[in-house]
């Protein structure tokens, strides 16, 4: 059975409460009198062993999101529900009880992981540390975590340090530590990003592995539309912090309907484009990103009150400039988009 | 224009067991192309283009083989006539090239250091060139007075490029120039890249890990996998024609976006380890067409109908009379 039709199936067993909810989350970052808005009024949802990706371009406001859910930032307003949880007012130490339950994947694991540490202590000590493990129950646990991640044989591996293990190895620790206490909720941060082609997919499909065995939630930042294309259930198009664009994944990738989705799906380096070159390269038809630096000043006043896309827009309006669009259309695909 | 013959490039280690991170590549860069190197990280892609670029220190380093530009061989050359000849016959732009910049001088100054180096032209000449080259990669010449902090990464990078370009050389080695940036940047950048490489008729090195990426930009692709060149073809005919099969491996682990269903496919196994050398194909423990030859003899790398190829698969004659 491929992937995407378990994936289908799952989404028919959960009829759940979802696990995480964001509701109007705005986080504005001022320093100095000048302020970015790098999250404004963001809604979504994660149901209970699903996988939501947050796409966008670097300084879209993704890996703002994954702070505010980890707990690491604040937002300006809104609120963020994790169960009984209201995340944006924890205080520190019931964000060390809440962490149980919420981890996180970096995306560089080659930074990510404590040079000191060998491959057993990284996973045993959040074992210890959540869950109150004696040494000989946490390190039977681990063994057992790295014979899921695959880092065997475990009697190899078990000693290692970091610099002693490659790029995919490194990054199945990073996974094998996030959840070895059992988390709810993992948000990946770029989980993949670093790696090379040929050991992506691996990863790619431990992840989803992962979930569909312990029913863990997911949260995959990514650039990439076609990873989150194969992992996601659900796809969150991030622009300047606003959302452009959110629904089913499958939906929303093959028919993007937002000027912007289809700037970042027709950025894919493409191998198959010269095969079928009847499909139109729309990336020439969009305004070139790196503009002048006086027009960057208009654009973040554009910001403020119409669409954050409007500059680079090839099918701009007036009201694009005056009024930010609303999120339109139905459950399984919205959009914001005058268009 | 440039030769690349029997290149072995050997990192020292202390203790005493060397790295051949390049073994034995031969290659040709003719006049007016646009050549792609691909490889995963550590197949020595990067050292390759060090090596061409003279770039890579003697004391530390075992260097062989010979690098010939314009008929005169890199590695005979004294540091004095090296000098000379970068900048104007090669140039190189590194992948944290955009951070390369001097932070406390304006952009135009760094152009305009390189020209004093090499020629002696007018302020107002150079500045007229620095103008020319900045609009030629797409940025307003009015950005030649920031500084570079004041620039996006991608604006630097094509700084970085319009740099390169600045005393016309005959080759330029891109090494992974846009993999710091994202999608979007980096699609402008690459279609930017093949314009100008299409107007001014000068050669690009393009060392990248993407072979998607390169696909779409260069004519010709060389697929590398520990050290060696595999695969040596036209880019337009890979795609249908690969025959190596890491590059088939390769190419299997791209889809397009465009497809009805996707799913990913990766490579198993890890590259090997290149300490104390590679006794047969390197590609042999990962390879599914594996067969016993393959792990005592390395294959070199032959004509095929396209291109190049060095796998044993496409040289039953020898096998068999093994």
């Amino acid at each position: 059975m491929s992937m995407k039709q378990m994936n289908s199936k799952i989404s028919s067993q959960n009829t759940e409460k979802p696990i995480l909810e964001l509701k109007d989350i705005t986080k504005i970052f001022s320093n100095r009198g000048h302020s970015t808005t790098a999250a404004q009024n963001v809604n979504f949802r994660v149901d209970p062993g699903k996988v939501v990706a947050l796409v966008g371009e670097s300084g879209s406001g993704k890996s703002t999101l994954a702070k505010l859910i980890t707990g690491i930032e604040r937002p300006t307003s809104g609120s963020i529900n994790f169960g009984e949880w209201a995340v944006e007012s924890l205080r520190s130490r019931n964000l060390r009880e809440y962490r149980k339950h919420v981890q996180m994947i970096f995306q560089d694991p080659f930074a990510s992981l404590n040079p000191h540490n060998t491959v057993l202590y990284t996973i045993v000590r959040p074992l210890r540390k959540h869950l109150g493990l004696s040494k000989q129950d946490a390190r039977n646990r681990a063994i057992h975590i790295m014979e899921t991640v695959r880092l065997t044989p475990v009697e190899q591996f078990m000693d290692k340090k970091p610099h002693q293990m490659s790029g995919g190895q490194r990054q199945r620790l990073v996974i094998a530590r996030a959840i070895a206490c059992e988390p709810e909720l993992v948000v990946a941060d770029e989980p993949v990003s670093m790696l090379d082609v040929s050991i992506r997919a691996d990863v790619l499909y431990l992840i989803d592995e992962l979930r569909r065995t312990q029913n863990m939630s997911v949260i995959y930042i990514t650039h990439d539309m076609l990873s989150a294309r194969v992992l996601a259930d659900e796809v969150v198009v991030l622009y300047r912090g606003h959302v452009v664009e959110q629904g089913r994944s499958d939906e929303v990738i093959k028919h993007p309907t937002h000027p912007y989705t289809q700037l970042l799906f027709s950025s894919i380096p493409n191998p198959y484009r010269h095969k079928n070159k009847e499909s139109v390269d729309t990336g020439q038809k969009f305004a070139e990103f790196d503009v002048p630096i006086e027009m960057k000043v208009a654009q973040d006043m554009v910001s403020n009150s119409g669409c954050p896309f409007a500059s680079r827009c090839p099918f701009v309006m007036d009201k694009c400039l005056q009024t930010m669009p609303p999120l339109t259309g139905n459950q399984d695909h919205l959009t914001a988009c005058y268009r | 224009m440039l030769e690349v013959k029997d290149l072995w490039v050997t990192y020292k280690s202390r203790s005493g067991i060397g790295v051949s991170a390049v073994r034995g590549v031969d290659f040709d860069i003719p006049d007016n192309s646009f050549l792609g190197l691909v490889g995963e990280s550590g197949c020595g892609k990067s050292t390759l283009g060090f090596g061409i670029a003279g770039l890579l220190d003697p004391k530390r380093n075992d260097v062989s083989g010979k690098v010939i530009l314009d008929g005169q061989d890199l590695y005979t050359l004294s540091k004095e006539q090296l000098r000379t000849l970068r900048w104007e016959k090669l140039s190189v732009v590194l992948q944290g090239g955009m951070n390369a910049f001097n932070p406390v001088l304006k952009i135009k100054q760094q152009f305009i250091d390189v020209m004093r180096a090499h020629s002696n032209q007018s302020t107002s000449s150079m500045v007229d060139r620095i103008a020319e080259l900045l609009s030629a990669v797409q940025l307003d010449p009015r950005i030649m007075d920031s500084y570079p902090h004041e620039l996006s990464g991608g604006m630097k990078q094509r700084t970085a490029i319009a740099l390169s370009l600045v005393l016309h050389p005959r080759l330029v080695i891109l090494d992974e120039p846009t993999t710091a940036l994202d999608v979007v940047v980096q699609r402008s950048i690459i279609n930017m890249l093949s314009e100008l490489q299409r107007l001014q008729k000068f050669s690009v090195l393009f060392i990248s890990h993407d072979l998607g990426l390169v696909l779409e930009v260069a004519n010709r692709v060389m697929v590398m996998y520990s050290g060696q060149i595999v695969e040596d073809k036209p880019a337009s005919v890979i795609m249908d024609d690969a025959q190596h099969p890491y590059t088939k491996a390769l190419l299997g682990c791209y889809v397009n976006p465009h497809a009805e269903n996707v799913s990913l496919k990766g490579i198993p196994g890890t590259p090997p380890d290149l300490r104390g050398g590679v006794q047969g194909c390197p590609f042999a423990p990962r390879c599914s067409f594996v067969m016993d030859v393959c792990f005592t003899k390395t294959p070199q790398l032959v004509k095929c109908e396209n291109g190049l190829v060095a796998c044993h698969l496409y040289r039953q004659d020898e096998v068999t009379v093994e």
